[in-house]
This record gives C-alpha cells, sequence and structure tokens, in this order.
C-alpha cells in the first residue's frame, strides 16, 4: 500500500511557558508524529495534558519553543507573524468550541470571511464560494441568516463551511462538540466522517473518548507527552 | 484584506452600535459644527466692517489727536492737540497739491428734540466737503456749504432714523426747526439710509457745520479729527510725510517721539480690521478646536471599548488568516468613518446655523470652501490620530490570549 502524501510532521516539539515567579512550565516535553493526507486523528487527553497547547502550535496560533515544524514540506518553525497567518488562511481550517461565528454578521458573511484575508481568490468567485461550502454542510438556505437564528449544530455547521471555504489541507477542530448535547454532537461527528470520507484531512482535539471514537487514529496525550498511539499501535 | 472589504467590514461594525456610533460622533458634530459657525460669522462680520470702510473710499487719510509712542494710548476724544486751524492749514495751502477735500470733525450726544418728539442722538460736527469724502448722500434737500460753516450757521442734515423717530417714516422735514442742547437749527437736508456698520451709524446722526458744534454746541477749540482727501492714491504715503511734517512744524515739534497726532489711511484702517477679525476668529477658532479634541478622545475611548468587546472576535479573525495590518486598517478606517461622517454632519449644521445667525445678526452670509476642506483634513487627521492607538492594540493581540478573552 503506497503512503498518502504527508502534510504534517512534528519532531521533538517542545513548549515551555515562563511563569510568574520566573520558573518554566512544560507544557509539551517532546511530540513527535506524521499528518498524512486523507488522516483523522483525535488528539484526546486530560485538562493539562498539553492537548490546547499542540493544537495552537499545529495550527500555527503559536510557536514551539524547540523541534521542528514541517508543514507540506517547508519547515515554518521560524515563520514570521504575517507568513504563519498565510498559512492559516489558506492551509488550516478551523472550528472551535465557541465563539465560533461573528454574531452580527450573517451566516454568508462569515463563511467568506477568511476569503477577504486572502489574496489568491478573486471577489467575483466569492459568492459562489460560500454557496459551495453551505451546500456542503446543507445550509444554503440559512445564507442570510444570524448565528442567533441558528442551533448549536447549525453554527458548527456553519464554522465547518468557513473552515472548508478556502480549501484548505487539513481542518483543525478544537472540541467542536463541547458545546453540544450528545445527539448534536454525534451529527457533528458523523458529518465530520463524511468529510473525511470525501478525502479531507481532520485533526480532532478532545477529552471524549466516544468522540475522539470517530477518528481513524487517537493520539492521547499526558503531562505533556504521547502515552499512546492507537494508529500506530494498530499497524 | 482590500480598502474596499476594510470599509464595509468597518461600516458593517458601525451600523450594528448605531447609538454607540452616534454618542462618539457627536463630539465630532458639535466641534466641527461651532468652528464652521465661528468662522462663517466671523467672515461675515469682516466682509460687513471691511465694506463699509471700503465705502469711505480707499484715498483718505485721517488724523486724529493724541501719540501711541507714548504711555498709554490716549483716545481721541479727550486730547486737544489737533485744531480747526489745522484743518484749515491743509486746505488753503497750495503746497498741498494731491490734498482734494479736507473736512475737520468734532462728535457728541445729545438729545434732539423736533416735532414734539426727542430723540437721545449722535450729533456731528463736520465740514461742507465731509460728506463727499464719506460717500454719503442726500435724500431730500442739501448738504450745508462753506458758507454755512464760516458763518456758524445753525442748519442741520440728519440721518433718516433721526426723521422718523421726530418726524414720522418718509417725512420730509426740510425746512423744520430742531433743537440740540437749547439751541434750534433748520434741518436742510435729510441723508439717504446707509445702514450701519456696527462702529457707527450714520443713519441715526445729526451733521451740523464744524464750526457751529465747536462754538455753540461743545464750547471748544479743538477737533476731534480731520479727514483728508487724496487725488493720487500712488503717492498717499508721500502725501502723508509732507502732511506729517507740516503738522509737526506748526505743532512745534522736532523730534518724532514726541509727536501728538496719528494719520492713519483708510487701507491701514482696513488692513489693522482684518487683522484684528483675523486674531479673532482664530481665538475663537481655536476655542471652538478644544471640543474637536475632547470629540477626538471621545472617539478614542469608543474605539478601546470596541476593541476590549471585540478581542474574542479578533482572535478569531487572526485565527481566519487576517494579519496584523488588516485588524489595524479595520480599526482604523472604522474610527476614520465615525470622524468623517461626524464631519459632515458637523458641517452642514455648522453652515446651517451660520445661515440662522446670518439672517438673525444682520452680517452677510459668507460660504467659504476653506473651512469645509480644512474640516475635512481635520476629521481623518483625528480619526487616524485618536484611532491609531486601539487600533494598534488590537492588531497586536495575541492570537491564543484573544480567543481566551472572556
Amino acid at each position: 500500500m503506497t503512503q498518502s502524501k504527508l502534510i504534517i510532521s512534528l519532531r521533538n516539539i517542545r513548549k515551555n511557558y515562563l511563569m510568574g515567579d520566573n520558573t518554566s512550565y512544560q507544557a509539551l516535553k517532546g511530540i513527535s508524529f506524521d499528518v498524512h493526507e486523507g488522516d483523522f486523528i483525535s488528539i484526546m487527553g486530560p485538562s493539562g495534558s498539553g492537548k490546547s497547547t499542540l493544537m495552537n502550535i499545529i495550527g500555527t496560533l503559536d510557536t514551539a519553543t524547540e523541534g521542528k515544524y514541517i508543514f507540506n514540506d517547508s519547515n515554518i518553525t521560524n515563520y514570521t507573524e504575517d507568513e504563519l497567518a498565510k498559512v492559516r488562511n489558506e492551509k488550516i481550517g478551523f472550528v472551535f468550541q465557541s465563539f465560533n461565528l461573528i454574531p452580527r454578521v450573517s451566516v454568508y458573511h462569515n463563511v467568506e470571511r477568511p476569503m477577504i484575508y486572502s489574496r489568491k481568490i478573486p471577489r467575483f468567485q466569492r459568492k459562489e464560494r460560500v454557496l459551495s461550502a453551505l451546500k456542503t454542510v446543507h445550509l444554503e438556505d440559512k445564507m442570510d441568516n444570524l448565528s442567533n437564528q441558528l442551533s448549536g449544530g447549525q453554527i458548527q455547521r456553519v464554522a465547518v463551511a468557513r473552515a472548508l471555504v478556502m480549501n484548505p489541507e487539513i481542518i483543525l477542530a478544537d472540541e467542536p462538540t463541547g458545546n453540544l448535547d450528545s445527539a448534536t454532537s454525534h451529527d457533528v461527528m458523523r458529518f465530520f466522517q463524511e468529510l473525511n470520507k470525501e478525502g479531507k484531512t481532520i485533526i480532532l482535539i478532545t477529552h471524549e473518548p466516544d468522540i475522539a471514537a470517530f477518528g481513524k487514529r487517537t493520539i492521547t496525550l499526558k503531562d505533556g507527552l504521547i502515552v499512546e498511539d492507537e494508529n500506530n499501535r494498530l499497524t | 484584506m482590500s480598502f474596499f472589504d476594510a470599509f464595509n467590514i468597518s461600516f458593517s461594525s458601525l451600523r450594528h452600535n448605531r447609538l454607540r456610533t452616534i454618542l462618539a460622533m457627536l463630539g465630532i458634530v458639535i466641534g466641527i459644527a461651532s468652528v464652521i459657525l465661528i468662522i462663517s460669522i466671523a467672515k461675515g462680520a469682516t466682509s460687513s466692517i471691511t465694506s463699509e470702510v471700503s465705502s469711505m473710499g480707499s484715498n483718505l487719510l485721517s488724523i486724529s489727536p493724541g501719540s501711541q509712542s507714548r504711555g498709554p494710548v490716549q483716545g481721541g476724544g479727550n486730547v486737544q492737540t489737533l485744531t480747526y486751524a489745522d484743518a484749515q492749514y491743509f486746505k488753503n495751502n497750495s503746497d498741498f497739491s494731491n490734498v482734494s477735500a479736507v473736512s475737520a470733525a468734532v462728535q457728541s450726544s445729545a438729545q434732539v428734540i423736533g416735532n414734539g418728539e426727542n430723540v437721545n442722538t449722535t450729533f456731528q460736527g463736520v465740514s461742507a466737503n465731509y460728506f463727499e469724502t464719506q460717500s454719503i448722500s442726500v435724500d431730500f434737500g442739501e448738504f450745508f456749504s462753506e458758507e454755512d460753516e464760516n458763518f456758524y450757521s445753525k442748519v442741520a442734515v440728519i440721518g433718516p432714523e433721526v426723521v422718523s423717530e421726530l418726524f414720522g417714516e418718509e417725512a420730509d422735514p426740510t425746512g423744520q426747526v430742531i433743537q440740540i442742547k437749547s439751541q434750534l437749527f433748520r434741518v436742510i437736508g435729510v441723508t439717504k439710509a446707509k445702514g450701519s456698520s456696527g462702529m457707527t451709524n450714520p443713519d441715526k446722526t445729526v451733521y451740523v457745520p464744524v464750526t457751529t458744534a465747536m462754538k455753540i454746541l461743545l464750547g471748544q477749540n479743538y477737533v476731534q479729527s480731520i479727514q483728508l482727501s487724496v487725488s493720487d492714491i500712488q503717492i498717499i504715503d508721500q502725501t502723508t510725510d509732507e502732511i506729517k511734517q507740516a503738522l509737526m512744524e506748526r505743532h512745534g515739534i522736532t523730534d518724532e517721539s514726541n509727536i501728538d497726532f496719528n494719520i492713519t489711511s483708510s487701507k491701514e484702517m482696513q488692513e489693522t480690521l482684518s487683522s484684528i477679525t483675523s486674531t479673532l476668529t482664530a481665538m475663537l477658532a481655536g476655542i471652538a478646536g478644544i471640543s474637536l479634541l475632547v470629540g477626538g478622545i471621545g472617539v478614542m475611548n469608543i474605539m478601546l471599548v470596541s476593541v476590549t468587546e471585540r478581542t474574542k472576535e479578533i482572535g478569531l479573525l487572526k485565527a481566519l488568516g487576517a494579519r496584523k495590518n488588516d485588524i489595524l486598517l479595520q480599526f482604523l478606517i472604522e474610527a476614520v468613518v465615525l470622524t468623517i461622517t461626524g464631519g459632515i454632519i458637523g458641517m452642514a449644521t455648522g453652515e446651517i446655523f451660520s445661515y440662522i445667525a446670518s439672517i438673525i445678526i444682520k452680517i452677510p452670509f459668507v460660504f467659504q470652501i476653506y473651512p469645509i476642506l480644512l474640516a475635512v483634513g481635520v476629521c481623518v487627521a483625528i480619526g487616524v490620530f485618536f484611532g491609531l492607538y486601539p487600533s494598534q492594540r488590537a492588531a497586536k493581540l495575541n492570537p491564543i490570549d484573544a480567543l481566551k478573552y472572556e
């Protein structure tokens, strides 16, 4: 079986935080793993395990203190703030637990927003792409609604549409079901599975084992280290 | 992010918080409106005063008693250094060929009685050719002559407002008798309405020959001013110098620092007036400008609140790929849109109030483009200046901290 394209390669990623009393706290103590095209990885772990820190580093919202981060064959470890913003805009689609949508603008304008920050997509293509993304999440009829007119599940699906609109390499979902009831959570996760089947690479951060089970591979963190990698165990 | 997109995003954000936007704009509206109103009123008043001075003619020289070179400035009214003989000297001396007309003048106020009515007004003792030098013409009758001046005639030319108060509107009082300070004068003419200049009101003045006023009404042997008209305005400076030298000689003054009179040309007077009004305008506009500053601080305050309130949103935008400059531009445009919109409303309000004020205080309404351009420039500057700090604060936010902000 041929190995699919390598998207992300993390090597010995460490993150230290300087505490108020001049001591340092190690949130990540050397994390290494690869993400290939078509993966659906659940990163799981209890509170304080370092999963949010890891997500921030993978999402280029934060940088590692040590280690190497390769994204699409480029070492982005030392990228500038604006270069990282470009990576986020073009390569990564985010879905957050809460405050996913800008409340005062419509679904359409929320989904359109990443394209505004891109120099690659011409203005005339925006509407078509928003509609296509909303069709993928089956919410094309909610285009003109504000977020307060949508249910929790619908808000997360709009967030997924926004994450898809730039056609990114990976979708990074940080506790996407954290604010949803279990039925809606499962709906949203099944939806992620569908997207993955269509070829999207997904990294999911969660602390719930049943949600993590929707992924193809589960990486479990504890105290800043990988303690379990189910996929690796399977192979 | 394109400028157009940044503008759209900023505008939608301002529209979302309507009340806050209006309140933030109010400071700018009041500031700009006051500046426009003050400049417009000042310009109207200046144009009214200068047109009044210009109507006297630019070929006029005025000699007043007193000195500005020693101690405090002395007013012309109580300084007795200028005499009727001085005026006659310039009139009768052929050395002053450029001097075409000379008029001495005194002025006081008195109760004038006529036709059973009375009015408190100003009377002026003037020479026969005073009317010519001041561009005053008659509606009824005639002006008094040099003969009247020479023979201390008790004749008077009165302004239309005095006529209407004593004899009624549109009446022709020529030939009637009026009483000034217990002396009877025959009315021989009525001047044409000229309107008040704010300094003097020729329509409410009674003119009598200067000699009569000095001897019979005031009992004084000095005059308060001498007006001279020059024929060739090109050599007005030379003529002024000749007059100065001659008057110094007549007054026995050898040192210029002891000079006891002032010679002012109407051009100088215009310049002085316009300099005074410009200074006043600048001062008042400066005071109004303070309210603009306060308005700017208000905008900054609102922008800071807005940045704090939207911290999480800024984090989200950064996660979606917004760069520092995108966030900076968005908030900066928001501040500039706020101040420019406030400025436009302020300008319109200022112009409307200026128009109303010009009607109420009876000055010409002067519409000028430069205060408007200035106001637009100031609004953009205020928007950028007071919007920059909050925008930079927003742009510098760490995306993780912003996303975690509660």
